[in-house]
């Protein structure tokens, strides 16, 4: 079962209005992220989970020598967008992002898209995301779940296959889908033959956010045993001891993403979730 | 109609339409027949997006078989909008406001009771799981009768620098009819329709008549004795995310909520998070609100029991924002 480290704290996202500002005000600078980062290098953890945004590229590149994760970006970054929508409105972002692919790549991706063939300007887009990521450590590219689940809601899963296959050949790495409906997704993606890439899911004993349900959760991981499943969000509200409960109606889960901004929460949650993989 | 898939139109590509479509084209019991949109790029993209047939103005869908409608353009186009898809006998959610005139809302109210077609508005917020257990906790009086209530909504999105669109001029533009209906419709959600409203406070801060931030206070005495205190704005530059948060005073405690968690202090004090609720959706994107508002809809229009308590409530809001709009302070 491999440890993934996540970055909800450095962004402040899925935590109370209070609560989310504090984390922002403790992460304000790219060395406050780094040094997070370090102590979590130093406790074992070697897989860095991150959505693409400026500050924790910049925490990356200050760590990188001393610290050398497998990193595991994920894109797109939402709140870049929305702002982007808010600032220019829907049609005027869109005008926004083709012009910054410039006029002859954009030519090029545009007319393959006009004939359904989307890949050049996924490639386009994800490149793009990832400018600063030093690209010999990244080890997986991920979608997360607001892109991920808008394309599978929105029936389109020939796009999913799209960024499997950008991510595997033009990237070389191995394709992470984000989801909040697992079971949905793991039938459209595995069920149908993309079995190479792995799906990060929300699984704890309070059920939050494992729709439609706990059990359709676990049942799903059960039927997709062999598969690789990251399980997150693990430790909502969690004791340690029911965490380990909670793995253990999942035994063939594959990792355990968890993000934490205690130098102490960093290595108790590490020391639980190695003890438990061994 | 209980055995066969709704057939839904959507009306309007903006930003909203990209957080209600998938949902649609997502719903067992829901197919989405069309997408109209009049602007030529966004047309072009939803049509490539969605896989759906999108069209260009109302004229060119008068060959469309539906049953449901999804309104979601601007608020000045509601009524007429909403009127004539009525009057041809389809079911109706249109997003919030109802109108800009709480004339308006009545007449489509009762032309929707006329005509037995279901009518709705979204207000989103009140189909959250975290509010439902404010309402909840205020229903049942679990801390006691409540006396007082702040709704607060604030967020960062309006400044100098903020492009031109129909949020910044005319009747419907500003803080008051965006942020402003959402906070009104939860104290109505929580307490009833308010007796009286005073607007305390109005500024326009970037533009003449638009505006961006205003307080307000709303007596539900008709139906709990509560005096509710509003507060709205999207131009605060220390909001890093828009949010709205509730507080909520009984006799003896103090209840908060701020969409993530809810905290009661005083005689008793507890502190949970919506972690702890149930927010098991069929289907996830943005929030549970958004699949708890369509379902709520849509469970309505397969039932042929057309539950109208959605749309009194926004036609109260519509009441209270017109209130607010004309009081000369």
């Amino acid at each position: 079962m491999k440890i993934y480290f996540g970055d909800n704290q450095f962004l402040g996202v899925n935590h109370s209005a209070g609560k989310g500002d504090d984390y922002l005000s403790k992460y304000e600078t790219a060395e406050d992220v780094a040094g997070t980062l370090r102590g979590a290098w130093e406790v074992g953890i070697r897989d860095f989970a991150f959505t693409v945004n400026a500050k924790t590229i910049k925490a990356i590149n200050l760590v990188k020598t001393d610290c050398p994760f497998n990193l595991h970006p994920s894109l797109p970054y939402a709140h870049r967008i929305n702002d982007l929508v808010l600032d220019k409105g829907l049609a005027g972002a869109i005008l926004f992002k083709i012009r910054e692919f410039g006029f002859f790549n954009l030519f090029n991706a545009g007319l393959a898209a006009l004939l359904n063939k989307n890949r050049k300007i996924l490639k386009l887009l994800v490149l793009s995301e990832l400018d600063g990521i030093p690209m010999e450590n990244v080890r997986s590219i991920g979608l997360l779940n607001i892109a991920t689940d808008f394309i599978l809601g929105s029936k389109r899963r020939d796009l999913l296959e799209d960024f499997y296959f950008v991510v595997a050949k033009d990237f070389n790495c191995k394709p992470i889908f984000y989801t909040m409906n697992f079971g949905k997704l793991a039938d459209s993606i595995w069920g149908e033959g993309l079995l190479d890439c792995a799906i990060v899911f929300n699984y704890n004993k309070n059920s939050f956010r494992t729709n439609p349900s706990l059990n359709c959760v676990r049942e799903a991981v059960e039927r997709y045993r062999e598969r690789e499943t990251i399980a997150m969000s693990l430790f909502s509200g969690s004791q340690a001891q029911e965490v380990c409960d909670v793995l253990a109606e999942i035994p063939s889960i594959s990792g355990v993403l968890f993000g934490s901004s205690s130098r102490e929460n960093i290595k108790s949650n590490y020391m639980l979730l190695d003890s438990y993989r061994n | 109609m209980s055995n066969e898939s709704i057939k839904c139109l959507v009306v309007g590509g903006g930003r909203i339409a990209l957080s209600h479509i998938p949902h649609l084209i997502d719903h067992i019991s829901v197919d989405v027949v069309g997408i109209v949109e009049p602007n030529f790029l966004l047309r072009f993209v939803l049509g490539r997006l969605f896989k759906v047939k999108v069209y260009r103005s109302l004229d060119s869908t008068r060959h469309i078989d539906f049953d449901a409608t999804f309104i979601l353009t601007p608020p000045m186009t509601h009524f007429s909008l909403a009127k004539q898809f009525i009057e041809r006998g389809k079911h109706v959610f249109v997003e919030k406001p109802m109108t800009l005139d709480a004339l308006n809302s009545a007449e489509l109210l009762r032309l929707a009771r006329d005509y037995k077609v279901q009518f709705f508005c979204g207000y989103v917020y009140r189909h959250h799981p975290l509010f439902k257990e404010v309402k909840r906790i205020v229903s049942e009086q679990v801390f006691g009768s409540p006396t007082t209530c702040e709704i607060s909504m604030r967020g960062n999105v309006v400044t100098s620098n903020s492009p031109v669109t129909w949020r910044s001029f005319g009747k419907g533009s500003g803080c008051l009819f965006d942020y402003g209906c959402h906070v009104i419709d939860l104290s109505i959600f929580l307490f009833g329709e308010p007796e009286s409203v005073t607007c305390l406070s109005k500024d326009e801060l970037y533009q003449p008549g638009v505006i961006d931030r205003f307080s307000a206070k709303l007596d539900h005495s008709t139906y709990c004795d509560v005096q509710s205190s509003i507060i709205c704005d999207w131009s605060d530059e220390h909001v890093r995310k828009a949010g709205i948060a509730i507080e909520i005073k009984t006799q003896d405690h103090c209840i908060r909520s701020d969409g993530q968690t809810i905290t009661v202090s005083g005689d008793t004090c507890v502190s949970y998070s919506i972690k702890e609720l149930d927010t098991d959706v069929a289907f996830y994107l943005r929030g549970e609100e958004f699949q708890n508002q369509i379902e709520e809809f849509f469970l309505s229009v397969v039932n042929g029991k057309a539950d109208y308590s959605n749309a009194e409530d926004a036609v109260s809001v519509d009441e209270t924002l017109s209130k607010i709009y004309e009081q000369v302070l």
